[in-house]
């Protein structure tokens, strides 16, 4: 194929992808858009090409079959910390997309995507300004929320309680027990607290429990020698480890299998780590935060988790408000997001409508504050400026305000008697599937959004519809 | 082939034959022959997972085979090999194994369809 005439370094791309036939596509796709492509089909060439020229995108594949792909994008950051690259993950390895972004990744496409969402990611990457490379500090957790740049907004008396036991509790070294609802800001409060500690300047290691999968979970707690089992290549120090002079947060601690669970209680009691493999443990200089969305009393009473271990994680238990018990926060925030979205994308609006505030104030807000900030980009995103009216929110929100009365707790609202009763009788199971097939239902049969209304990852619903259907056919 | 006898019952024909012409007639030659390749080692990768599970293997073809199908619009193939996860999670057997019968299918029908691109799309070799 005829190659373009050269462009300026910013206009040229460099794509790193194993799969000859993909590579083919997106090459073509770049080139047809007028980019310069220079090609690698490994980690290797890769690394030699980004050496030796200046790309002003680079899009790397992380499942490269000569090394792991995360490892590149370090190596190539810490060479160029202002490069422009975009991450390519396989469907269903959205984990290892979320790492990569707080690693510095630009951005993150997953396969398979399509020519406008390709040509869409380069462009963003190169109108744009450099990434400026997050803390030196690894991360894991949930994918990145939209946030406000002041996290805990709202005047609630509420509120100012939390805003007052978080600089009570940060001097100490005490471990603080977070709960509190989805999307209610657990993991910023956890920030907070170490943010107002005297250990600020040291690291915040973040860790889904939920996130990762159980055999895995204690070698990112605590490490592993290389060699240690099979994919080992080397020492990996764990979260434990990396937190040494700052702070761990533990997400999601009631999904910790327990096994790991009676790990982490020696952890707590020694102040040491046993990398998995190692005989030697290592001494470390840890504050534990963790946080759940479950009541952890009750998954102690169903011996999910462990008793000894919740009493010495739950010694400063705070608990985030859902938003429905925050009076007026919902409007400072949702205008406060507003004023700031809009900022980022360029447009102008004039504040809430008097309907709008009105209909916020009403709604329970399952989804918390990540939902008024999801709520409230879509607004801006889809509409041009002026005063937001209901005519510019999502449509399912308006639907649904007529049906929720003001104050009540949406868990009793949603249902009503009469289904209450018919729910009656019925075991956990069953109920368990008829929400599941109802929610589905609701939006349309998607996965994902029925997933996101029932705080699911998309993968246990589709093992749940999976084993209901094997169930049913056998 | 026709559709819904024993093709993609949901395949983007449009969206395959665009990316063809947006090769060029030569271009087409090789895409076409690159996928040729890459679907059919995995198809073989499959076969030998179908003789002897491989939860390794499995799980690499059906990355790269979920971003084949889904790019050059084999929808139905790009659906059942999203749904290969969950089924290949699954404690044994027979489901598995009617799955990847059913994915050769398609992967068969696929190559097939890549082998035989019209003469107004594609340079002969």
């Amino acid at each position: 194929m005829k190659q373009p005439v050269s462009r300026p370094a910013t206009q040229s791309v460099l794509l790193i992808e194993d799969t000859p036939s993909l590579q083919m596509i997106y090459r073509l796709v770049l080139q047809s858009a007028g980019y310069q492509v220079n090609l690698a089909g490994s980690a290797a060439e890769g690394m030699a090409a980004f050496s030796a020229l200046t790309f002003g995108v680079v899009l790397l594949d992380l499942g490269l079959p000569d090394r792991d792909g995360l490892q590149l994008l370090h190596e190539m950051l810490a060479a160029r910390p202002d490069a422009r690259i975009i991450v390519i993950t396989a469907n269903g390895s959205i984990n290892k997309a979320v790492d990569a972004m707080r690693a510095g990744a630009h951005e993150f496409l997953v396969k398979p995507f399509d020519e406008v969402r390709l040509l869409a990611a380069v462009r963003n990457a190169l109108d744009r300004p450099p990434t400026p490379r997050p803390q030196a500090h690894i991360q894991q957790g949930p994918a990145q929320i939209p946030q406000l740049s002041r996290p805990f907004l709202g005047s609630s008396e509420v509120m100012l309680r939390i805003h007052s036991k978080i600089e009570s509790v940060a001097s100490s070294m005490a471990t603080v027990f977070i709960t509190g609802e989805s999307g209610t800001g657990k993991e910023l409060c956890a920030l907070a607290v170490h943010g107002s500690s005297a250990r600020a300047k040291g690291p915040f290691i973040a860790l889904n429990c939920g996130a990762i999968p159980h055999d895995l979970l204690e070698s990112e707690v605590f490490g592993h020698v290389k060699g240690s089992f099979t994919g080992a290549i080397s020492d990996r120090p764990g979260a434990a480890t990396a937190a040494d002079g700052g702070t761990l947060f533990l997400d999601e601690i009631c999904e910790m299998a327990p096994a790991l669970q009676t790990k982490l209680l020696r952890f707590l009691q020694t102040s040491t780590v046993l990398p998995v493999g190692a005989t030697k443990p290592q001494k470390v200089n840890v504050r534990i935060i963790c946080a759940t969305n479950r009541d952890p009393l009750e998954a102690v009473r169903r011996g999910q988790f462990r008793d000894d271990l919740y009493y010495r994680l739950f010694v400063v238990p705070i608990h985030m408000p859902p938003l429905r018990e925050r009076g007026n926060d919902v409007i400072e925030i949702a205008e406060s997001a507003l004023l700031q979205f809009a900022r980022e994308e360029g447009r102008h609006f004039d504040g809430l409508s008097r309907e709008v505030t009105d209909l916020f104030r009403r709604l329970p807000w399952p989804g918390n504050v990540r939902q008024v900030l999801n709520v409230i980009r879509n607004v801006v995103v889809l509409n041009e400026g002026g005063v937001v009216t209901p005519a510019m929110l999502p449509e399912d929100l308006s639907a649904n305000s007529e049906i929720r009365p003001t104050q009540v707790p949406p868990a009793l609202s949603e249902v009503a008697p009469t289904d209450l009763e018919a729910l009656l009788g019925k075991s956990l199971a069953e109920v368990e599937r008829i929400i599941v097939t109802a929610t589905l239902s609701l939006h349309g049969g998607s996965v994902p959004k029925a997933a996101r209304v029932l705080d699911l990852s998309p993968s246990t619903l589709y093992r749940k519809l999976e084993l209901w259907a094997k169930s049913s056919t056998s | 082939m026709p559709k819904g006898s024993n093709g993609d019952e949901d395949f983007d024909e449009r969206r395959f034959v665009a990316l063809f012409r947006m090769a060029g007639p030569e271009g087409a030659r090789e895409l076409a022959d690159r996928l040729d390749k890459d679907l059919t080692m995995i198809s073989q990768a499959l076969s030998s997972v179908q003789l002897r599970p491989d939860h390794q293997v499995l799980s690499a073809q059906r990355h790269v085979l979920m971003a084949i199908a889904g790019t050059i619009g084999a929808n139905q193939l790009y659906r059942l090999s999203e749904r290969l996860n969950g089924i290949s999670r699954a404690p044994e057997g027979a489901e598995l194994a009617e799955f990847l019968v059913e994915i050769q299918r398609l992967l068969t029908f696929l190559i097939h369809r890549v082998r035989s691109l019209p003469s107004d799309l594609v340079a002969r070799p």
